[in-house]
């Protein structure tokens, strides 16, 4: 499925007109990026919103000495970021970390959603919301978690989010975060990470082998990171919208 | 090989492996069995007081009178190349 249309029915029901136009966007004007490599940078000229089509992405801003902050994942179905052309210019930038196929969507585009297809508009506004949520979650875990509270819950948020997107399998999932990622995304140094992850290994909260990630139990991870996700806003919140199908 | 002993290509030199053990008077003693590859001794010292601070900060409330917490740094011969200790006194 459309991981677009996946991700925005989370929130309401789309109309086959709805899922049609959003097919349609999704398949026009796709491109690839290898692994590691930016699709656009600090100070680039905002032109096309970014939708994830496959693979992982990154939001990051990068100090002049190397240091780095990943501010956000980006996984199939999320969109980097909605309206982005109103800029003038981008104020961070954002790497793949797998291969990423993305489809770009234009001003047009979202004019023609705007006028004519008011559902998709303010699912596209959930959608806004939820990032900005899930920014102000990470704030919370930056300046208050623990090492070990801020990993297991960015872990969860992960397998969560990627739940949602339908790349789980029971109680795994893909994960291609190298221990440099997690540091960069977690505020930690790398010898914090590699601790970190081996006390959640040895309480047998997750394992991690090559680059699957299982967690056999959710619950329990949750609780180690305080992890609440009503952040996510997945309960189908935008139900007295649903199309009568 | 695991997901922890990701090895950098042999680019020419290879990069030295350094380990951080936690100590916490006899209370806790965190052994580092996989260590971490790092270009020199000074990068090390940066990692560690790095990470001492990271950790005395997740310590939230932990740090008893008389604790005596040690960061040690060794090395692949298990020289001990510095170490961090944080002594918490009454009075």
């Amino acid at each position: 499925m459309n991981p677009l249309i996946r991700k925005l029915e989370h929130f309401v029901r789309l109309s086959p007109d709805d899922r049609a136009i959003l097919q349609r966007a999704s398949t026009e004007r796709v491109r690839k990026f290898a692994a590691r490599v930016d699709i656009t940078r600090e100070g680039d000229q905002p032109r096309d919103v970014h939708l994830i089509l496959s693979g992982w992405a990154c939001r990051y801003k990068q100090l002049e000495d190397g240091r780095r902050q990943i501010v956000s994942f980006f996984l199939p179905g999320d969109m980097c970021d909605l309206n982005v052309f109103i800029l003038k210019e981008m104020d961070h930038s954002i790497g793949t970390i797998t291969d990423v196929t993305i489809a770009d969507l234009s001003r047009e585009f979202f004019d023609e959603i705007s006028t004519g297809y008011p559902r998709i508009a303010t699912a596209l506004w959930w959608e806004t919301l939820v990032n900005s949520a899930i920014q102000r979650e990470w704030t919370m875990n930056l300046g208050q978690r623990t090492a070990s509270e801020r990993m297991a819950h960015l872990l969860c948020e992960i397998f969560f989010r990627l739940r949602l997107a339908g790349l789980t399998e029971g109680t795994s999932c893909d994960f291609p975060l190298t221990q440099a990622d997690l540091a960069d995304a977690t505020g930690l140094s790398k010898v914090h990470v590699n601790r970190t992850l081996q006390e959640l290994r040895a309480a047998r909260l997750i394992i991690l082998r090559g680059k699957t990630l299982t967690v056999p139990s959710l619950e329990r991870l949750m609780d180690v990171g305080l992890f609440n996700p009503n952040y996510l806003h997945m309960e189908h919140e935008g139900a007295q919208l649903d199309a009568n199908e | 090989m695991g997901y922890f002993t990701r090895q950098s290509p042999r680019r020419g030199l290879a990069m030295p492996r350094f380990y951080f053990n936690v100590c916490n008077g006899n209370r806790f003693n965190d052994r580092d069995d996989l260590g971490q590859e790092l270009p020199d001794r000074r990068a090390a010292w940066e990692m560690a007081t790095r990470y001492a601070g990271d950790s005395l900060r997740d310590l939230d409330g932990d740090l008893q009178p008389e604790d005596d917490w040690r960061l040690e740094v060794q090395t692949e011969d298990g020289a001990r190349v510095f170490q961090i200790s944080i002594r918490a006194s009454l009075g």
